[in-house]
């Protein structure tokens, strides 16, 4: 039963061996995306230690770890589905004795895991220069909420991917659906600033959204920012909005595949 | 230039016909738009509630930064957008129908799909800046704005011809279809100050990756920050980046070897 999903991850695996120079630069524009923010905070901290709680190096580290976690977490099966709708190449999936959303999963993941690799040896580069401005905190056992937090937010980041996806079953144009989800995750997990940063109403409403799950809150895990609590807490939310988001992934699917016409020679 | 002149005309109204076709994407776009702007704002926002003045500009200094930016790359650019698709008219073989036109093939693959939902996107994306800076008027110096014109022009250019100078790329190295999207990324440096970053990089955004000139130039000489060098500057780098757009064009068309059967 894995043992397919298995063979699926480790096939995308070899294939972004194959494409590793088209890998490499969506890498390298993770990373120049979130380039300019330590510049842009290093400023604003000018001579001071902390804003908001936060201590200048302890910002810095969260933007260095921005990149990584982003492409290990986040997800962009929206693209790849979007196209196979379109171009009628799901029809195959619906055949193929394969679950579609599995399948998808697995080829995700594969691809995610190569660029995590790549950014993870980028990083360990500039990890050579920059370490006198970064602070990482020392090897601790809470350190181990990482691993469910990740899960929780990969889940997340797919599920919310796969509806963007499968919407094109019904409408062709589906275009404007991904830059809204671009938008909203740009603002609501912490790309451009932490969600610290933000006045404390809006911070207490995004507590209750998934969107942090996605960057802010692997990040904070990693960085010994948060309490247990906060992160049960957040785990919490995370598995609600799993439940709910699956629900939805299962009915469009179900309809999307059911109303999706093919002709066939 | 003529001919040029009408050829574009038709395909802007071809794109317009184009645009009835995708109704609610259109919509939905001009909603983004908006929703962008909604983004940059609050970033400013919260950046400005930590300090009073990024690197000497104020918040309605950066709104007019950020105004300036859309207007540089999202004006010439969104008609320019069909060298966007170079990598697929390469690996396709489709770029052959285009070199065998009677009319220069770098002007028609840059200005063969204008992108007028872009543009409509680009005009809601700016309503927002327009009206903060209505609201909260940061200190413009009007005497500069026949300069700030000529900059905005000349930045238009200039992006122009850096993202064809990345794209044309894809004639040698096929595999990386996907480069255009880093000079995407890196020109986000351009919302910002250049004072924020160490004296190399500010070197390398003036010269070798002229990012600066895109709009911290314009927006500091509205801001009545001008000096002839800029011009001077701003001149010589978006000629220099024209030609060089041209040069590598009509090399790497020299050098195409057709990927059809």
């Amino acid at each position: 039963m894995i043992k397919k999903y298995f063979t699926t991850f480790s096939t995308t695996l070899s294939e972004t061996y194959t494409y590793r120079a088209q890998t490499l630069v969506w890498v390298l524009n993770s990373i120049a995306w979130v380039a300019v923010f330590p510049f842009v905070w290093l400023t604003v901290y000018g001579q001071r230690e902390s804003i908001a709680g936060f201590e200048r190096a302890a910002l810095f580290t969260y933007f260095f770890l921005v990149p990584t976690i982003d492409i290990f977490i986040n997800s962009w099966v929206y693209e790849s589905m979007q196209h196979m709708i379109k171009d009628g190449s799901v029809v195959n999936y619906v055949q193929k004795p394969i679950n579609y959303i599995g399948y998808m999963f697995s080829r995700a993941r594969g691809w995610q895991t190569s660029q995590t690799v790549i950014t993870i040896l980028i990083s360990g580069v500039l990890y050579l220069f920059l370490h006198p401005y970064l602070a990482f905190p020392a090897p601790n056992w809470q350190l181990l909420w990482f691993i469910p937090v990740a899960a929780v937010g990969i889940m997340v980041a797919f599920l919310f991917g796969t509806i963007i996806g499968l919407i094109s079953f019904f409408t062709t144009e589906g275009g404007w659906l991904k830059h809204f989800w671009w938008m909203l995750t740009t603002i609501a997990s912490g790309y451009l600033i932490p969600i610290q940063f933000f006045p404390s109403g809006l911070q207490h409403i995004l507590s209750f959204t998934p969107f942090p799950l996605i960057l802010q809150t692997p990040i904070f895990t990693l960085l010994n920012r948060m309490s247990v609590s906060e992160i049960v807490f957040q785990l919490f939310v995370g598995l609600i909005w799993i439940i709910g988001l699956s629900v939805a992934v299962y009915a469009l699917w179900h309809n999307g595949s059911k109303r999706f016409d093919s002709i066939g020679i | 230039m003529k001919q040029y002149l009408r050829v574009f005309t038709q395909l802007i109204k071809n794109s317009i016909s184009m645009l009835t076709a995708y109704r609610a994407d259109l919509l939905m776009r001009v909603l983004i738009g908006f929703g962008w702007s909604a983004a940059s704002i609050i970033t400013i926002e919260i950046i400005f509630l930590h300090t009073q003045e990024l690197s000497g500009w104020g918040k309605s200094d950066m709104i007019l930064l950020l105004f300036t930016f859309a207007l540089t790359v999202d004006l010439l650019s969104n008609l320019g957008k069909g060298i966007e698709d170079l990598e697929d008219l390469i690996r396709l073989g489709t770029f052959d129908t285009i070199i065998t036109k009677p009319i220069d093939s770098q002007f028609y693959t840059v200005f063969r799909q204008p992108n007028i939902a872009g543009l409509l996107y680009f005009v809601a994306h700016q309503l927002p800046f327009v009206i903060i800076l209505i609201l909260y008027p940061t200190n413009i110096s009007w005497h500069f704005l026949p300069v700030y014109i000529l900059f905005i022009i000349l930045s238009n250019i200039l992006w122009l011809s850096l993202k064809t100078i990345f794209i044309t790329m894809n004639f040698w190295w096929q595999n990386v279809g996907n480069i255009h999207f880093l000079l995407f990324s890196i020109a986000e440096i351009g919302k910002y100050p250049m004072t924020i970053f160490p004296y190399l990089m500010q070197f390398v955004f003036y010269t070798i990756l002229p990012i600066g000139f895109l709009a911290v130039v314009p927006s500091s000489t509205l801001l009545g920050i001008f000096s002839w060098t800029s011009l001077v500057g701003m001149i010589s780098i978006t000629f220099l980046f024209f030609f060089l757009s041209r040069i590598l064009w009509q090399k790497a068309v020299r050098e195409y070897s057709s990927a059809s059967g």
